[in-house]
């Protein structure tokens, strides 16, 4: 517990400080975060002529459906990246012996890794979900609880399933690549509706790339709850969660230290 | 004579650098086979729902393929390049060479363009065969025009992108332009025929150069006709002769204004 709160008070030691680094350049963070909104609305414009083409379903997904799991993608992923943006660095810092940095502080390598950077155009994808989701479900109480935990859980799986891909790294040499595709793969599953793909890609979102538990089971369950499909839900990201961290823990036995000198200012 | 064969050399040296480092092109060939499959998905489920205007199947997703081969042949750094040479000050050793700082870039980006095309373009007819099969009613005499409504699209989105790097000029920070302008791109006719569009929207997007980057070649591409190269490409080359023109401008006007301390 103790240590629990020590972990807690180091993650938002490096929010305060990334956000006040981030203020300090107010224009550049603004314009990117409202870039990265407006990215994001031409997808919904996309959808929008697509429903108003055909009308009534696309593999089972109302354009209410779209408009939430839009939402929930969004914030779920500026979550990720506002508070964890630097484990999509981590194959680089592998790579460049630059984790001896992490290694040599008294603080949780893997919490102090992950929290040392943050991504000013996330907060606009934080931002979005919200305004996505109070426009289109208005103060409909029960689709805004089943957004806020596929927020929280999707902020927590999309990183560890980066934090899977990266640590990667540790074993096959440099995984950036394969990185960034299990982000695009993530960000795929989780925008369109899964009945799009086959069997076999399914199977892959809602094991190896557990992208279906960060939309599309919340969804399932705001359209109607059900006990069992939310342990799942719960039991899946932490499963996940947990065997990601051990993966990370194992590899970083195989990391060879470099000699490059850093100041972390 | 002695200027066509300078920038010759460049383009060539900018080809060489782009065969010579071909892995770099590898993840660019797997995230557009994810990307096509992605849409190729889509379209699936949504032409199971009902039909959709004017386009088969088919012809959907040859456009999508032909949309995303445009964007990805041109995924080269012109924008980021520029503006890294505005914000840092590089800007001043480059304009005083014996070349012109905009066609410098012109010719260099060339070289790459041609590799990605090269291989993009391989990609895509096995990709396009291996989904849906041959594209119904095409033929090898609507090559030319085609591949020139594809040049005309690739250079009004370069003269866009490089205007976008010049505008750091006068900007702290562009990003939320270039943001504003791919999005344009992608929805007046990357992602979505423009015929899709509601009638007034279709109207204006028809008279904006931004569907002119992608729609005109692929529409051309799943359903030639010359009436309709008639009506596509000469706006082409009007839009381009005007990015070209407001691109000189920007540099003229950002040059006269730069100012670079140290050395």
């Amino acid at each position: 517990m103790q240590s629990m709160k020590k972990h807690a008070k180091i993650m938002f030691c490096y929010f305060r400080l990334n956000l006040a680094s981030a203020m300090e350049y107010r224009a550049s963070f603004f314009t990117q975060a409202f870039g990265m909104a407006l990215s994001n609305s031409s997808f919904i414009f996309f959808w929008w002529i697509a429903f108003r083409q055909l009308g009534g379903t696309i593999a089972g997904y109302s354009f209410y459906d779209i408009l939430f799991i839009w939402s929930v993608t969004s914030s779920a992923f500026g979550l990720s990246h506002v508070l964890f943006e630097n484990v999509n660095n981590l194959s680089q810092l592998i790579i460049t012996g630059e984790l001896d940095t992490f290694l040599l502080q008294p603080c949780n390598i893997l919490v102090n890794m992950l929290c040392a950077r943050t991504s000013l155009s996330a907060y606009g994808d934080l931002a979005y979900g919200f305004v996505l989701m109070a426009l289109s479900h208005g103060a409909d109480a029960s689709a805004w609880g089943w957004f806020l935990t596929g927020t929280l859980i999707g902020g927590f799986l999309i990183t560890a399933i980066s934090l899977t891909a990266h640590t990667l790294t540790f074993y096959l040499g440099n995984a950036s690549v394969l990185g960034q595709m299990t982000t695009e793969f993530v960000i795929n599953f989780s925008i369109y509706p899964d009945k799009i793909y086959g069997t076999a890609l399914r199977v892959l979102m809602y094991t190896l790339i557990p992208a279906g538990f960060i939309v599309h089971v919340p969804l399932r369950l705001a359209r109607e709850f059900s006990l069992g499909t939310l342990a799942l839900l719960l039991g899946a990201a932490a499963v996940y969660g947990v065997l990601s961290g051990l993966l990370f823990y194992r590899g970083l036995r195989k990391y060879e230290s470099g000699n490059v000198i850093i100041t972390r200012l | 004579m002695k200027t066509i064969r300078k920038y010759a050399v460049i383009i060539r040296v900018s080809l060489s650098n782009a065969v010579a480092y071909r892995a770099g092109v590898l993840s660019g060939l797997c995230f557009y086979t994810v990307f096509i499959y992605v849409f190729i998905c889509l379209w699936r489920a949504i032409y199971s729902e009902g039909s959709v205007r004017g386009y088969s199947y088919e012809q959907i997703v040859w456009y999508l393929i032909m949309t995303e081969l445009v964007s990805f042949a041109t995924q080269y750094s012109v924008y980021h390049d520029m503006n890294n040479d505005v914000k840092s000050g590089a800007i001043a050793y480059l304009i005083g060479r014996p070349v012109h700082y905009v066609f410098y870039q012109l010719a260099n980006a060339l070289g790459q363009i041609v590799w990605n095309l090269v291989c993009f373009g391989a990609l895509a007819a096995v990709l396009g065969f291996s989904f849906v099969g041959p594209l119904p009613g095409f033929r090898l005499a609507a090559l030319p025009p085609l591949l020139l409504s594809m040049a005309l699209g690739i250079f009004i989105n370069f003269f866009f992108l490089m205007m976008l790097g010049l505008s750091s000029f006068i900007m702290e920070d562009n990003f939320a332009l270039f943001l504003i302008y791919q999005k344009l791109v992608f929805m007046l006719g990357l992602f979505l025929p423009v015929e899709f569009l509601p009638d007034t929207i279709q109207k204006i997007a028809k008279l904006l150069p931004f569907s002119y980057v992608t729609w005109a070649p692929a529409k051309l591409f799943v359903d030639f006709s010359w009436p309709l190269f008639w009506s596509v490409v000469p706006v082409q080359i009007i839009w381009l002769a005007a990015t070209a023109t407001l691109t000189m401008l920007c540099y003229r006007g950002g040059v006269k204004k730069l100012q670079v301390n140290g050395g």
